[in-house]
């Protein structure tokens, strides 16, 4: 079950509103790449890992993906609350106003609403592994786009923290892959899918 | 201060160290030092760098892989040599050391505490966050209370991920222990953490869970199966398949 913890894992104060950052910033938000998304991929890829190790990785970087999501809804909300109309109509931002007010919606940048989608849960722990690996990638890049975009250094500060967490992430998938590899079953030679229900082998490389 | 203003102040104090990851050659940038860690994002680039990858004193892969697991360290004579360069500068690029002196025999679990400043990095002759006479780096800090309670939390965040995939690490268990005790406000986390030291008690020997006795070994339970949704495993599958 989930329990909630009442503070931020890193704080944010933002004093300066700009709705135009705002509406990058919401990418990982709601976005393909962003927090969101990766906590629902990890909590939903945990279940077909075999191993316990990789069940608690997925997890625990699943809740912190829940608390980045925390962070950045936060941004978005400090960044909106004060804003002024002549910010929200040159920020591009009035659309979105219309439909959302300063509320905080999990969009992308483009304005579509969020889509499961975007992420991947295939059921084979390697595959799934490389799917994360790939996901802390784009989610890293898309955080060093918004560190372009930025000049608030409030701003800036959070983003570099939730950046450098991707990569930390990525570096502890990186070390869960290696983890499974060394731990796939001596007789699956070929590295057929551990997660496979056992009726469902074809390969009749297992003798359970 | 505000926590904000705290870590302003702390910019440019924290050194960065490359930390090279073994699957893409990803490098990153990595913080050093418990307190500033918060400010980094990251904590124990030793840890986060994958261990089995460094092939310490051996080119053959996988001698070196053993060694680490055992804890011991082999070079090419065969004999275990502890003080032996942990960073292969040929598999790293600027390698420091990236605990100060990562292989101190005397001192191996109390490194990044205990010498967490490279002095090539640090303008002064001190270490600003982890003075080697105040462990609790409350002298030489300007953090207030709660700034250390975060950091500290957020330690303790890193080290369970860390734990994840290392669960029977022995450096990481103790940092575990000193860390819990620092955090002095009880959380959610710390609950589970004490759960996971358990089995590490010298005077738990009724523990069936590990083997009493000076062979055993402690392990981070989080890891443990089985897992909430996997209730039914047993009845489910066997004699299914």
């Amino acid at each position: 079950m989930f329990v909630y913890e009442k503070k931020l894992q890193y704080p944010v104060h933002i004093t300066r509103p700009d709705p135009r950052m705002a509406a990058a910033i919401i990418s990982q938000f709601g976005g393909a790449d962003g927090e969101l998304g990766a906590a629902l991929r990890y909590l939903s890829q945990r279940y077909t890992m075999p191993i316990g190790e990789l069940k608690g990785l997925l997890t625990d970087i699943g809740t912190e993906e829940l608390g980045h999501l925390e962070i950045v809804g936060t941004m978005i909300f400090q960044l909106t609350r004060c804003m002024k109309e002549d910010q929200v109509h040159e920020g591009g931002y009035d659309a979105y106003f219309t439909d959302h007010t300063a509320g905080v919606f999990p969009q992308n940048a483009g304005g579509f609403p969020f889509s499961a989608a975007a992420i991947g849960v295939k059921g084979d722990p390697v595959t799934d592994l490389h799917e994360n690996l790939a996901a802390e990638q784009k989610a890293r890049t898309t955080y060093e786009n918004l560190l372009a975009l930025a000049d608030d250094p409030d701003v800036k500060d959070v983003l570099r923290f939730l950046r450098a967490r991707e990569i930390v992430h990525y570096q502890r998938f990186a070390e869960g892959l290696e983890l499974m590899k060394d731990r796939l079953d001596e007789r699956n030679f070929y590295a057929f899918n551990a997660a496979m229900p056992p009726a469902l082998r074809a390969c009749g490389c297992h003798d359970d | 201060m505000t926590m904000l203003e705290n870590n302003r102040a702390r910019t440019g104090r924290c050194a960065r160290l490359p930390v090279m990851v073994r699957v893409q050659r990803q490098r990153s940038l990595t913080a050093y030092r418990p307190c500033c860690a918060i400010r980094q994002g990251t904590l124990f680039p030793a840890l986060n760098k994958p261990l089995r990858h460094r092939h310490c004193c051996d080119d053959d892969h996988r001698n070196g892989d053993e060694a680490l697991t055992t804890g011991r360290i082999i070079d090419e004579n065969g004999t275990c040599d502890r003080e032996q360069r942990c960073c292969d500068r040929d598999i790293w690029d600027d390698c420091d050391d990236w605990m100060g002196r990562c292989c101190d025999q005397d001192d191996w679990d109390d490194d990044w505490m205990g010498r967490c400043c490279d002095r090539d990095d640090w303008e002064g002759d001190r270490c600003r966050c982890c003075d080697r006479d105040d462990d609790d780096c409350t002298g030489s800090q300007e953090g207030d209370g709660a700034d250390q309670h975060q950091a500290a939390s957020f330690a303790l965040w890193e080290l369970r991920l860390y734990l994840d995939t290392h669960p029977c690490d022995t450096r990481a268990l103790t940092m575990l222990r000193r860390l819990d005790a620092r955090t002095d406000q009880p959380s959610y986390a710390t609950a589970f953490l004490t759960e996971g030291r358990r089995c590490c008690r010298e005077w738990d020997r009724d523990d069936d869970d590990r083997e009493s006795g000076e062979g055993r070994r402690c392990c981070w339970r989080w890891v443990e199966e089985p897992w909430p949704w996997e209730e039914c495993l047993r009845d489910c599958c066997h004699g299914h398949a």
